[in-house]
């Protein structure tokens, strides 16, 4: 089977013509810059990979309601909704630093959700 | 159950005033709103011209009341703190037909007792009354009394005036019922029934269906809508005086002039629609910017920054004019109808004339002995010195944050605004008093800001900050409940 | 209280850091003035990933874009004043400027040598593209509802349709789905998308949101909320075609439209404008029409990436900082800089001859494949390798010294179209 992937490894965003065989298995691959275009196809073809970025209640945070998180890694896509569910019961403490473990290893991904900024 | 001795059913221009107005005898005075702001129809929504007064037709009762307006607004201004300029304005005519209608009014004019109107046909004298006035325009009836406000400025500094001299509003609360009883009307709104010996109807669009529920059914009321756009401060013009076409026998034409803000308005198309429909059409749009385009040399109608709408209350086979008049089948219930363009000139005169109408008919008038005319006007912080800017911050720090970056609004005049009496208690109340939201983002930065101040000041949750309408909910709860405690 | 600065730098966005860092690092003395109570502008509410892939080599998010900047910031010695809006700028005798702003403390004037602009841009309304309709509540720029979201944890709405495919209504879109808030479709006026291509994929197509080209909103339906919207097909000229109107039941239209660069301190302080981008006039050292005063970032021209942002304001740090202390050279040969259709701008608008030029521009449509050609005067200096050009990309094109040594006193950036096969 042919398909079109684009890349967003970078902004090039290299649009990929790649040939899969019945295993989801990349047969040939044209229109890559990187060989990180590559790999992304490897990734996109079988199980997309996405950051997922949200946010968390803070209950103290002097200008602060929320605290924008992200998943350290990019994670699964069909793991999304299951992890915003899980930030949504959460509630977290000031102060916080950048790249603080909010929540770890989600959905045993082996990926940790973190803290963006921040927080007094 | 509340008693008075009269009540004003309706909040706009016209029922402010005439509240002003009889603030000043020993009456007990209520104003029923059935919006949550005074100000909210057919007042928010116009040109905020005094017209001259040569349009109207000699005679009429709306001729009366204009020119009388024009000369009660200067001195109404300085009571009343809100600002008034005299701007002069010009009727353009562009070829021989032109002229021989500028003739016309020019006659009418006079008739109306217009002070000091004038029929300008040297196209370099246009040019120096107004140097942005088209290039191609040869004939011009000139006024030089013509002046502009912001029409939600009077009515809230007339409302806010007659609650000094112990009127009260009751805001959100529309009519449902009326019946009268041994003389006296009870009338019912969702919150409250109110009693009282006289009433006068000043619901505007409304007003037939209003004078209905009390089974008054002499006048019916038309909405002539129009479409209205305003413009950047920076579109290529300042200060404007007031522009007009030649006019059809609906409209004035589309008129353009610079508000007191700075911002260029361009008013109105006329189109006969349905009640409360102030939707923007997208040919009214564009015939406004052709119109705009001809009178205007140096218009960049590309800066429009918002379009609006609004309808003016036509009182049917009444020759376009007011409907100001005792009921003839209801005693003691007083028409204020039909009050279309020039409603806010002739305010000040309307009242005036309601006044008398209400004297003569028999409502006993003692004058208040504290009555106090003069109104103190809010504070405008961009408008203030520096030095004077530096001591009030350092008297109170919230006047310290801009909450509005594009018209300098800070935090102190919308925290004042939302106190005052009546308070404002929706975004688009706090904007009229302060003009925060009113700039080039319109509202895109500060929006949320005002909310919380809202929802701070009023003590209620921000899911309960209305726009502007009861019904106008801005935000639909909170994202993240977190923990559940 | 300290009153003289070498720089002022006004706004604390990427734009504002950045310059204020640079110029700290060459030795001048920086103050820099922003008016929200925390740095980071509005990176901090652009909480998604695909920031700093360019200048930090990682994929962060606004708010560690921000933080990153702000702790570098924090190791400077720039003088940051928090909650402060200046209201004006004023020229002294003596060459230098006076930045009055106000804070909760009183109203203060600072004078300096140079100043940066770098306030940043605003969202493009309602009123500007003129939708007809009922004035209801529930209109929205993008932006606002990404700060009602990701900031102040609300919801401005439940049923959601987004006009606009420009990157903010992406992500927005991308974000209400996550959020539970459902979009009904992205509608764009143009006949291809306005934003990056890896949003349309990770916001639009992973969510199943459909993306409706040559299609606009004609009317905004309701009493006191929206209730629909009306939207309608356009023809090759952007104009609805009667007949094909579809009412859309939805409480929310949010707005991705465009932004434009907030330019009204620089304005009144005199910098002239460039209508094409809505941005001060630049030289290629970035700076305006007044003497000592600088801009950069969306301010200056709105930008698709906080990287090239963070790189043009490093410079134009440079620079102001170069002018506060003396430093710089008068130019030698000035090079009026101009574009053709379909370039719609170029920054700077002039540059020297004997020095590489970076000009950056974008182009107004989708272009397939053309040819840079640079021209002076009627000799072609420079022509490019054929390539496609898309408006949402912000262009860089280098002209090095060497090629500018045989232009007069003006070159031309033009795209060469080249016939389709």
């Amino acid at each position: 089977m042919k398909m079109r992937i684009c890349c967003t490894t970078c902004p090039n965003e290299c649009e990929l013509d790649v040939e899969i065989d019945e295993n989801k298995k990349i047969l040939s691959a044209t229109g890559n810059k990187c060989p990180r275009g590559l790999a992304f196809a490897e990734k996109e073809v079988v199980d997309p990979v996405r950051v997922l970025a949200s946010t968390v209640k803070v209950d103290n945070g002097a200008h602060n309601a929320l605290l924008p998180v992200r998943t350290k890694e990019a994670i699964p896509l069909r793991y999304h909704f299951e992890v915003m569910h899980q930030l949504e019961q959460m509630e977290v403490s000031a102060p916080i630093q950048m790249g603080d473990v909010i929540l770890p290893n989600v959905c045993d991904t082996g990926v940790d959700v973190i803290a963006s900024r921040n927080i007094r | 159950m509340k008693q008075y001795d009269l009540i004003i059913i309706g909040g706009g221009i016209s029922g402010c005033a005439i509240a002003r107005e009889l603030s000043a005898y020993q009456l007990r005075v209520a104003v029923l709103e059935k919006n949550l702001d005074v100000a909210t129809g057919t007042t928010k929504a116009n040109g905020g011209i005094v017209h001259g007064g040569d349009d109207p037709q000699p005679g009429t009762l709306k001729a009366k009341l204009n020119v009388r307006g024009v000369e009660l607004y200067p001195e109404y201004a300085k009571q009343l703190g809100f600002k008034y300029r005299e701007t002069g304005s010009m009727v353009v005519g562009f070829n021989e037909e032109d002229l021989k209608y500028l003739e016309k009014l020019l006659d009418n004019g006079i008739k109306n007792g217009v002070k000091d109107i004038e029929l300008v046909k040297d196209p370099k004298r246009i040019r120096e009354i107004e140097p942005q006035c088209s290039k191609d325009a040869k004939y011009a009836v000139y006024c030089p009394h013509c002046g502009i406000v912001d029409p939600f400025e009077v009515a809230i500094a007339m409302c806010e005036n007659a609650v000094e001299n112990g009127v009260d509003f009751y805001l959100g609360e529309p009519v449902t019922k009326i019946e009268k009883k041994d003389n006296l009307f009870e009338i019912t709104t969702p919150k409250d029934t109110y009693q009282c010996t006289y009433v006068i109807d000043a619901a505007g669009l409304h007003a037939d269906d209003v004078a209905r529920l009390a089974g008054i059914d002499e006048y019916n009321i038309i909405a002539r809508h129009g479409d209205l756009l305003m413009l950047d401060k920076e579109c290529g013009v300042k200060n404007l005086m007031p522009l007009y076409p030649i006019p059809s026998p609906e409209s004035k034409g589309t008129v353009a002039l610079s508000t007191l803000a700075g911002n260029v308005i361009v008013s109105a198309t006329a189109v006969y629609r349905e009640k409360d429909d102030t939707d923007s059409y997208a040919d009214g749009i564009a015939q406004l910017i052709a119109g705009a385009t001809k009178l205007v040399n140096g218009l960049n109608t590309r800066k429009v920054i918002r379009t609006f709408a609004g309808e003016r209350a036509v009182c049917e086979n009444n020759n376009n004019d007011f409907w100001i008049k005792p009921s003839a089948t209801c005693e003691n219930w007083f028409h204020v109808a039909g009050i279309q363009s020039p409603g806010v000139a002739s305010a000040p005169a309307l009242a005036e004339y309601v006044l008398n109408m209400l004297k003569e008919n028999g409502v006993p008038f003692e004058k208040k002995e504290n009555w106090n005319p003069i109104h103190k006007e809010p504070i405008d912080f961009s408008e203030l010195s520096s030095e004077a800017q530096d001591k009030l911050i350092h008297e109170e720090p919230s006047y310290g944050k801009i909450v509005c970056r594009c018209e300098t609004v800070t935090e102190g005049e919308i925290v004042a605004a939302i106190h005052r009496n009546p308070q404002a208690t929706t975004v688009e109340a706090v904007k009229r008093r302060t003009r925060a939201g009113m700039g080039r983002c319109q509202s895109g930065f500060c929006q949320s800001k005002v909310v919380h101040i809202l929802s701070r000041e009023l003590g209620i949750p921000v899911e309960e900050v209305r726009l502007e309408s009861k019904d106008s909910w801005l935000l639909a709860g909170e994202v993240k409940e977190g923990v559940t405690k | 209280m300290k009153t003289n600065y070498d720089v002022i730098v006004i706004g604390g966005g990427p734009a504002g850091m950045a310059a204020a860092i640079e110029a700290d690092k060459k030795g001048a003395q920086v103050a820099l003035v922003e008016r929200n109570e925390e740095l980071g502008g509005i990176l901090n509410q652009c909480i998604h990933p695909g920031f700093g892939l360019k200048y930090f080599k990682e994929e962060l998010t606004g708010p560690e874009y921000a933080q990153r900047l702000i702790n570098e910031l924090e190791k400077t010695k720039v003088e940051v004043f928090l909650s402060s809006m200046v209201l004006e700028i004023n020229h002294l005798e003596n060459g230098n400027h006076l930045v009055s702003f106000i804070n909760e403390e009183g109203r203060l004037s600072l004078e300096t040598k140079a100043i940066v602009l770098a306030m940043g841009c605003r969202e493009r309304t309602r009123g500007e593209i003129k939708i007809p309709g009922a004035r209801v509540a529930g209109v929205y720029t993008a932006g606002l509802a990404q700060r009602y979201i990701n900031m102040d944890n609300l919801k401005p709405g439940t049923r959601f349709v987004i006009l606009g495919s420009g990157d903010i209504g992406l992500i927005m879109a991308r974000r209400l789905s996550l959020e539970g808030m459902k979009v009904e479709g992205v509608y764009e006026l143009m006949p291809y998308a306005n934003g990056l291509f890896r949003n349309i994929k990770n916001c639009l197509e992973d969510f199943g949101i459909p993306l409706h080209l040559s299609t606009t909103v004609t009317r905004v339906i309701g009493k006191d909320r929206v209730e629909a919207v009306e939207v309608t097909k356009v023809d090759e000229n952007l104009q609805p075609i009667d007949g094909t109107q579809e009412i859309i039941p939805c409480d929310t239209l949010l707005l991705s439209i465009g932004l434009i660069p907030e330019n009204e301190i620089s304005s009144k302080a005199g910098v002239a404008l460039n209508p094409a981008t809505n941005g001060a006039i630049v030289d290629d050292n970035f700076e305006t029409s007044v003497k000592g005063i600088f801009s950069c970032g969306n301010v200056l021209h709105v930008h698709d990436l906080a990287d090239n942002v963070t790189q043009e304001a490093e410079k134009t740090g440079r620079n102001a900082a170069s002018y506060a202390l003396g430093e710089t050279k008068e130019a030698e040969a000035k090079l009026q800089v101009s574009a053709n259709f379909p370039i719609g701008y170029t920054v700077p608008s002039t540059t020297q001859k004997n020095q590489n030029a970076s000009i950056y521009f974008r182009v107004r449509k989708p272009i397939e494949e053309a040819e840079m050609v640079i021209t002076s005067g009627d000799k072609e200096i420079f022509r490019g390798k054929p390539r496609s050009y898309k408006p949402s990309i912000m262009e860089c094109q280098m002209v090095p010294a060497k090629l500018l040594e045989n232009a007069t006193d003006e070159i031309t950036l033009s795209l060469e179209m080249k016939e389709s096969a």
